[in-house]
Order: structure tokens, then sequence, then C-alpha cells
């Protein structure tokens, strides 16, 4: 009791911290687990217990977590990027550890921890900036499930060849059922578990004991711990019990995962300063190929530049996957704790270093860096229609206007949108719309009629002072914004009213349906009070 | 190898308690009475738990955890609010029912020295037990809810002294006054120690704490988890028992807005903990015991299931208590306990009880914890009929008070439900309140919900809980302006399941087509419906065909 009270205590403090810089907690929690080790004693047997488990329901989660739905259009992108920054930080890993001198097991298992992105990291960032389902926070999922899919297969594989025994191949034959139930599990037990919906008592207990018979299987066979339990998440990340086993598993891995990484901190070897030359130099290695790297590849794959930037920052650290890996390897005697300690230390480098590199000011200085391909076009035009901003709402508002025939002119600082639109045949000026300089180019005070779906609005503060008799219509995210737009001369347009609006009309307009529905619902009349308002019930109007 | 021993016994226990659970929904039963049969059929019957440490470890946590989750729930408003009557309800109870139980003793043949104990265990009623009977119908909020947990306060208290009594008397052999008075003055100093802490921390430390970690549940839950830990590992150094720890560390957190949330976030991991506790209390029976003491047995159980309700129901009505809630309490508390049995263990340590007692006791417990599972959530059912009939009505009327008719609670019916209060929601709010509908609106965040023309509710909408408490069922319509896909699509699919109409929110038109294949009746696509305004303000300046 008081060892895991010592580790929760360290954990929270952690937690504190992280909330207080900004940055993910897991690599806090390592170093707190580092700390607490040093000052209080904590027992090798239940430190190993509390490891095991927290492993296991880590990479449960992780599994749970990414579903193929979620990765929606991107799944061909992802696959491009996931295989090559696999392939690129794999060798990476490799080489360095044959140059840094570990022997080629220990070098498979560096390799193999750098070629993993966190998944942890990637979705807490992506859920807090509510950039999930962007197009490229969907590639960024896609490419993590690609990687975890990836290094737990490679695992047997790499053990295989590495100890050149029959247990390897019979691991990777265990992978191979494991997969197999994997999908039975998705096809039967996933809908069968969705039905028991209203007791969260039985879904936990049926997913925990869906977990543990994974691990036994794994067990069995020799796999590694880590696999098992990642494929049991997968067995339950279909829709809609992925959400249900998420609400109730997350509690208990929470709990176990601030253990699990504190008493791995805990196990960690005191870094000498040759881990931390070898840690600081992987670390470098792996921001420096990824970014790149996928930031190139997601251009290709038909991101715009900005975007492809922060996924590229978002995807450059290791993982728990990684801690998870070089744990198994150190407490099997494949790897020496030195090794760990770098892969830790990596890790926790890394995790820091994303929150702070995957801004948005970082991304926007990137993306500029990137050498342009066509050339400006002079633009001398009046009468025109001027589009600030090309996103997702100033593409599907361009489609229509071009159908129509307008004269067009697009202002948006995205490189490769711009090259796009170029090649559709559309005058694009390359810049940010709050320069007076752009709008002059754009020919801002000649136009007959401007449209702004900036991200952020009161970027046409600069447009509205030099335009005039121009009508500026502008999208608009509150009310607040769309007075500010009104005291400027400019129209604000609120899109979410235009949505209410449209579903308030709609209810109205089907009030008898909606009548007819709920009767059918409800055939006894309603216990307790009339509504508060008093107002005349739904029922008699329409 | 204890990693391949914990592991092995997690996934035993886990597969026989979701067999047995299963089984038990068939048949309707509890899913405690799964449990504790599971663990009987692992261990007795067949042998298999080995016993890691872990999973006992396990076990104590969930015990403890339960008990942080009922001071979050009880604060000290509630206790305030049913104390008087409960302390007295209590003591008198304890009192009585620990000298009948003697009695019974006396009466089969124990010397008195065992007797007493059997007596004392026998008065107490199991917390863990009454509530996970109660939650499940809603019962905590209610009065026999709030009444069981003021006597098995009282009853904690008490265990907490005998505790101490047997533990002096047990070191000491011969022990004199002084010491007894001794080790009982060093649990009521624990306790009091931890109190005014608990106290301090409520006051200065938690309400900060707690609304600093909020916007990151992980980081909470584990801050909670960690202050309760605190209490746990102080209460065992000041020697006082760490269920008290946790509950003192519970009730200084009831203040603090954010303990709905860690309730509900808590509760997966106290289930899963419990669930752990009763198949090991299972595990640990000797069912040989049950034909050597069989007469004993049979009496006890009779005691505990129909006696002690009746007295408790008594006591309750003399002090004032309406004849319908003390019935329901006495029958809420009508079995022994976990403590029980831990009393008990110490007495067998102390050379003070017959290790074969421990057994009688222990099937003691199974059996009328069984009976609980089953009579608890039948009861009110029962008084129903016995109030419709005449006969009923006479006994009832045995009862020294006055009934009171219990009100039931309002239900929401014929509103709509709003999910997410961002501007989208907001506007929504406003829309259907003009229309002269009833409004409910849902956020996790509590700011948000501030300021609204309607009713609130602060919680996730993924949580069926929020939903059940929303009266999802009986709403007119459901819209989400969440912009999260994962939670839409949940939503979709459970008004579709409940046959309640729903609107929800899609980011891009991409989703359109999914949320309408799944079976929404309407979307909102603002980027859609926004440009369309801006067209028609373009088509009426001529610009557009």
């Amino acid at each position: 009791m008081h060892d895991v009270a010592t580790l929760l205590g360290a954990a929270a403090v952690a937690h504190l911290l992280a909330r207080t810089w900004g940055v993910p907690p897991t690599p806090l929690l390592l170093i707190a687990g580092l700390a607490a080790a040093r000052v209080l004693h904590l027992t090798d047997a239940f430190l190993e217990d509390a490891v095991v488990l927290g492993a296991s329901f880590l990479l449960f989660t992780g599994g749970l977590e990414l579903s193929a739905r979620r990765v929606g259009r991107q799944g061909s992108a992802a696959f491009r990027v996931g295989t090559s920054q696999f392939a690129a930080l794999g060798l990476l890993g490799f080489l360095t550890g044959g140059a840094l001198g570990y022997d080629p097991l220990e070098a498979s298992y560096l390799a193999l921890a750098l070629t993993a992105s966190s998944t942890l990291v990637g979705i807490r960032l992506l859920k807090r900036r509510r950039q999930m389902f962007e197009p490229f926070g969907r590639l960024v999922l896609g490419v993590l499930l690609l990687q975890d899919l990836l290094v737990l297969t490679a695992i047997p594989i790499v053990l295989a060849l590495a100890m050149g025994d029959r247990a390897g191949w019979t691991g990777a034959a265990g992978v191979a059922l494991l997969g197999a139930l994997t999908w039975a599990a998705r096809r039967w037990v996933g809908p069968q578990l969705a039905r028991v919906e209203d007791e969260p008592e039985l879904i936990l207990l049926a997913a925990l004991t869906l977990l543990f018979a994974f691990l036994g299987i794994g067990a069995g066979m020799g796999i590694p711990l880590v696999v098992g339990a990642f494929l049991a998440g997968v067995a339950l990340s279909s829709f809609p019990v992925d959400g249900m086993v998420r609400s109730v598993v997350t509690p208990i891995s929470d709990f176990f995962a601030a253990i699990f990484f504190t008493a791995l901190g805990a196990l960690v070897v005191t870094p000498a300063l040759p881990q931390i030359a070898h840690a600081a130099l992987l670390t470098v290695g792996v921001i420096v190929i990824t970014v790149p790297l996928v930031t190139v590849l997601a251009i290709r794959s038909g991101l715009s530049t900005r975007p492809a930037v922060e996924a590229g920052l978002m995807l450059a650290q290791t993982s728990e996957l990684s801690l998870a890996l070089g744990l198994t390897g150190m407490l099997a005697g494949h790897i020496r704790p030195e090794v760990f300690t770098v892969i830790a230390l990596v890790t926790v480098g890394t995790m820091l270093l994303t929150p702070v590199l995957s801004t948005d000011r970082v991304a926007l200085a990137l993306a500029h860096r990137i050498p342009q391909r066509s050339p400006e076009d002079a633009v001398a035009l009046h009468d025109h229609v001027l589009i600030l901003g090309a996103g997702s709402t100033g593409s599907l508002l361009l489609e229509d206007l071009i159908l129509a025939d307008c004269r067009l002119v697009v202002v948006d600082d995205d490189p490769s949108l711009a090259a796009r639109l170029r090649e559709a045949g559309i005058q694009v000026v390359r810049g940010n719309a709050s320069d007076p300089r752009i709008l002059a180019a754009a020919c801002a005070r000649e136009a007959r009629l401007i449209i702004s779906t900036l991200h952020h609005p009161r970027d046409v503060e600069t447009l509205l002072k030099m335009v005039e008799s121009v009508p500026v219509l502008v999208r608009v995210f509150d009310e607040p914004e769309a007075q500010w737009m009104r005291a400027r001369g400019a129209e604000p347009i609120l899109f979410h009213r235009a949505s209410a609006h449209g579903l308030l009309e709609w209810a109205r307009e089907e009030s008898a349906e909606l009548d007819r529905r709920q009767k059918d619902r409800l055939p006894t009349a309603p216990e307790g009070e009339p509504p508060r308002d008093g107002a005349p019930q739904p029922a008699s109007a329409g | 190898m204890s990693e391949s021993n914990l592991l092995l016994d997690l996934g035993l226990v886990l597969a026989a308690a979701m067999v047995l659970l299963l089984a038990s929904r068939r048949l309707h039963l509890p899913s405690l009475l799964a449990y504790i049969v599971a663990g009987v059929i692992l261990g007795p019957v067949l042998g298999l738990l080995a016993g890691s440490e872990s999973l006992e470890l396990f076990a104590e946590l969930g015990v403890a955890l339960l008990l942080f989750v009922v001071g979050m729930e009880l604060g000290f408003e509630k206790i305030k609010a049913v104390g008087p009557v409960a302390v007295a309800a209590g003591a008198v109870q304890v009192g009585l029912t620990g000298a009948l139980g003697t009695g019974v003793g006396l009466l089969f043949g124990l010397d008195l020295s065992q007797a007493w104990i059997l007596g004392a265990a026998v008065a107490i009623s199991s917390t863990v037990v009454v509530i996970k009977l109660l939650e499940r119908a809603g019962g905590l909020d209610r009065r026999e809810g709030r009444l069981s947990i003021g006597i098995l306060l009282v009853q904690d208290i008490v265990v907490a002294i005998l505790l101490t009594l047997l533990g002096a008397v047990g070191t000491g052999g011969e022990a004199g006054d002084v010491d007894i008075a001794a080790g009982v003055l060093s649990a009521f100093r624990g306790v009091g120690v931890l109190v005014v802490v608990g106290w301090v921390g409520a006051r200065f430390l938690l309400p900060r704490l707690l609304a600093f970690m909020a916007p990151s549940p992980e980081g909470l839950l584990v801050v909670a988890l960690a202050w309760a830990f605190a209490f746990i590992v102080g209460a065992e150094t000041l020697h006082v028992s760490i269920e008290l720890g946790a509950l003192v560390a519970g009730v200084s957190m009831a203040q603090c807005p954010q303990n709905h949330e860690l309730r509900r976030r808590v509760h997966p991991l106290v289930d899963l903990f419990l669930a752990l506790f009763f198949v090991g209390l299972g595990a640990g029976m000797d069912p040989s015991a049950l034909v050597r003491n069989a007469g004993l047995l049979a009496t006890l159980t009779l005691f505990v299931v129909l006696a002690k309700p009746l007295i408790i129901a008594v006591i309750l009505s003399a002090l004032g208590q309406p004849r319908r809630e003390s019935l329901l309490t006495g029958i809420t508390l009508g079995q022994v306990s976990e403590f029980s049995l831990i009393l008990a263990t110490v007495a067998v340590g102390a050379g003070l009880l017959d290790a074969e007692l421990l057994s009688v006791l222990g099937l003691l417990a199974l059996a009328s914890i069984a009976a609980s599972s089953l009579m608890v959530p039948a009861a009110p059912g029962w008084l129903d009929g016995l109030e419709a009939h005449r006969v009923g009505r006479s006994f009832l009327r045995l009862l020294p008070a006055r009934t009171l008719v219990s009100v039931p609670e309002p239900v929401r019916s014929e509103h709509v439900v709003v999910v997410g209060m961002n501007a989208l929601g907001r506007e929504l709010v406003e829309g259907f309140v003009a229309q002269g509908h009833r409004v409910l609106a849902i956020d996790t965040d509590r700011g948000k919900l501030e300021g609204l023309p309607c009713e609130v509710l602060h919680g996730s909408a993924d949580e069926p809980e929020i939903l059940h408490e929303a009266n999802l069922s009986r709403a007119r319509l459901a819209v989400s302006a969440l912009q999260i896909e994962d939670s839409n699509l949940l939503l979709t699919y459970r008004c579709v399941e409940l046959g309640v109409p729903v609107s929800v929110h899609a980011f891009d038109p991409s989703l359109v087509h999914e949320f309408l294949r799944m079976g929404a009746d309407h979307v909102m696509v603002p980027k859609l419906d926004g440009i369309k305004v801006m067209e028609a303000s373009l088509h009426a300046r001529g610009l557009l065909g």
C-alpha cells in the first residue's frame, strides 16, 4: 500500500507540473519515478507487477484509440508516410546503434523504439486543439495506427532473427493467431457487447477478460505482453463498442498509467554521460528526419503546407510503446539497462519538445521556408470577386462560384494550396491577407465584392481600413466578432447561427411528426410537473 | 516469477467473475452474489487461486476506494443532516443487537468471552454491500440511504474502538485497564488528526488544487487518488483503519464542484477492485465448517436477516423516522460485514476466538449478503404489497411512528436536450426556449453552463449515466452542437436505439452521409449553411446566376 501511495504521490506532482508548464505528463512521470526511487525504497517485486499491469493497460487503451474509421480518407497518405517514416527511422536507429557500439540485438531494439511515435501525445494534442478530424489530424492518427501495427508485428520477427531459434517463429505464428482472433472479436464480440450498454460493470469485466485472454494466449506462445494487449484493444475498437469500453476502461488505465510511468522511471538506471550524449544525438536525429520527411510526403498526398508541417512536428517523438519495448527487452535480458536508459531519455526529450515545437508559429515559420515552384501571378483586375482564405470553407465556396462563372481572385498563405488553385486556372495572390501589399496586389479596392473565410476573422482589419465602397462579407464565429465587424462597415455572417436557424426551422416544420414519435414512445402520460414555463404544449402547436 | 502469478490470478478471477455475472443476469440476481460464488468456485471447489499478495492488495484497495467515493458522496452537510438520529439509532442498535447476538452464542454453549465477540460481529452491517445495493436503484440519495450510511458510520466507529481494544488485549496478554484506555485514546486521536487535516485541506488546499487540475481529467483523477492514498497511509501510520482514512479523504472533497465528475471517474476502478474483493471473500470460505455448526449458523442467519432489520426499524420509528423508510433501512442493513470477519480474525490471532467460529462467520457473511442482495431490491415492492392489504397495514401499525407518503421524484419529459454549449449550442438553447420548449443543456465545462435560460446538467454526454440522468429516453429531441465526431456518432447511435429524434453538428460535409446512414434525423453543417447565406447575399447583388 505504501508503494502505491508513493508512486501515486510522485505521479500527482508530475501531473501538477505538467499542467503548469503545458507539457505532456508522461516524461515528467518518468522523471518523478526516477526521483522517487532515489529517495524512497520501492520493493522490486511490486514494481515489476505494477509495470507489467500498467504496460498491458496502456497498450490496450492504445489499441482502443486507433480505429480505422477515424482515419477517414487519409488512409493511403497515412500508409505512405507511415511506412517511409518507419523505414527511415529504423535505419537511423540501427546504424547509429551499431556505430555507437551496441550489439545487433540492442541496435534492433533501438531501431524499433525510434520508429514509434507517441499515440498518447499525438491524441492528447489533437483532442486539445480540436484538430482530430481535420485532414492532417486524420493523417497523424493513421500514421500512429500503422506504426503501432508495424512495430508490434516486427517485434517477434526481429526476435526470431536475432535469437535464431524456433521460439521466435512460434511467436510470429502466435501473432497471426491473435490477429485472427482480433478480427473475429471485432465481428462478433463487439456488437454483442454494444447491446449491454447500460451495464458498465459487465462491459468492464468482458473487456478485461478479453485482455487477459489475449495476454494468456500470448504468454503461452512466447509473444511479448505488449503485442497481446494492443491487439486486445484493437479487437474492441469498432464502433460503437469502442466508446463504451473506453469510458469504463479509461479511469483504470489512467490509474495504472500513472503508476506505470513512475515505476518505469524508478527502474531506469541513473544516466551517465555516454547515455546522455547518445540520447541527445538520437533525439536530434528523430526530429531532423521526421519533420521534413513527413512534410514532403504529406504535401505530395494532397495536404496544404502548414498542416503538413504540423503533422510532421506532431509525429516527431518516440512513444510509450518504445518504453514498453525497451522494458520488455531489459527484463528479458536482451538489452543492457544502459540501452533502456537511452531509450527512456530519448522518449523524455522528444515528448517534452513536441508541444513546444508543434505550435502554430513554428509551423508557419517552417512552412514559409519551403521553396516555391510556381511564380507569382501579376494581377490587374477590377470588378472581380475577391476571396480571402481558401481553406475547407473557402474551397467549398469557390466550387460554387467557379460554376457560376464569376471572375475570381483568391488570397491565401499556403504555398501548395496556391499552386493547386493556379493549376485549376484560378488567379491567386499568395500571402497573408492582413498585409496591405498583398491586398493591393489583389486589387482589393477595385473588387466588386470581398468575402473572407479566414480562420481569424479580425485579420480583415487592414482590409476594412483600405476599402470604403466595396461590400465585405466576413465569416465570424460569435456575436462579439459580429458587432466588431458591423462597427467597421463589414457584413458579418454567423455560420453557426445559420445552422441553428436551419434546425429550429426544421423542428418547427416537423413538429407534428416529432409529436407523433413522442407519443409512440411514451404511451402513458408523464408523471411529475407540467412544463416549467407554462407555455403551450408543443403538441397543440402546428 | 511474481509477474505470471499476478496475471494468471487476475485473469482467472476476471474470467470467473464475468461468466458468473452473465449467468446472474439471466437469473436477475445481483452482481455481488456472482462474484462471491465465483470466488467459492475458484477457491474451495477448484482450488485454483494461489492467493497472490498483489491480488489481496487490490481487494484492500477496493474497499478503501469505495469508502473514498462514499465520503465524496456524503459531505459534512449530509452527515450533519442525518447526524443525531443516526448516531442515536446506531448506538442503540449496536448495543441491542450485540447483546442479543451474545445471547444466541451463549445459547449454543459458547463461553462469554467468545459469545460477546460473536455478538459484536453480528451487530455490524456491511458498508460495501449496502452501497452496492442502494446505488443501483439510486437509493443513496433517498432517506433510507442516508439513514443507512449514517448508522454504518456509527458502526465504523464502534469497529474502530473494538479493533483497537482487541489489538491492545491481544498484544498485552494480560491487559490492564490502562493499556486498553491508552489504545482507545490513540485510536480517537488518530481519527481526530485525520479529520483536522481533512478539514484544513478542504478549506484551503483542495478547491484551488482541483480547479487547477480540472481541465486535465487524467491529472485530476491522479491528484484525487493521491490525496486519498495520503490519508490511507496516514491512517495506517496512526493505527486507524484505512477505510476510515479513505472516508475522511472523500468527505474532505465533497464540497468541491469536481466531486461529481470524480466520483464517476473513480467508479470503474472501484467496480474492478471490489469484484476482486468479493471473489477473494468467496475464495476464503471453508464449507466444511457448515456441517459442524449448522444449528448455530442457521440461527444466526435468521437473526441477522430477520431480527436485526426489525430491531433497526423499531428504533428508527421510535426516533421519529417514517415507517416505510425505517423498514427499508432495516432490511438494507440486514447482513454482516467484512469488518465482522476482520474483527474475528484479530480475535483469533489474540487467542480469544476459536478458528472454527471464523469459518462460521464467513459462511454467515455469505448467506446474509446473498439474502440482502435478494431482499433489498425487492423490499420496496413488498412494502407496497403490505400497505395495500389490511393485514399488512395492521402489521405496519405495530411500528411506533406515522407513515409518510414517499414522494416520487419528478421526471423530465418532452424536453429538448442540447449537448455542447459552444456558440451553436447556446444559439440553439435560446431558439428552443423562445419556441416555448423545455430545454436541458449539457456540457463538460461548468463555466459554459452559466447564464443559460434553461436547466443544465454538468457532465459528458458520452457517459450512459448522464444520458439517463437527462431522461434522454423521454426527450422530444436530442441535439449535439459538439464538433467531436466520435461523440456525435455515439449520441446518434444511442438516440436511434431509444427512438429519440436526433440532430448533430457535422464539422465537414463529408460526414453528413455517415450520420444520416446511422439514422440521424437532421444534420447541421455550418460550413454549408453559412455558405448558403453568403451565396444568397451574392445572388441579391446579382453576382450569382
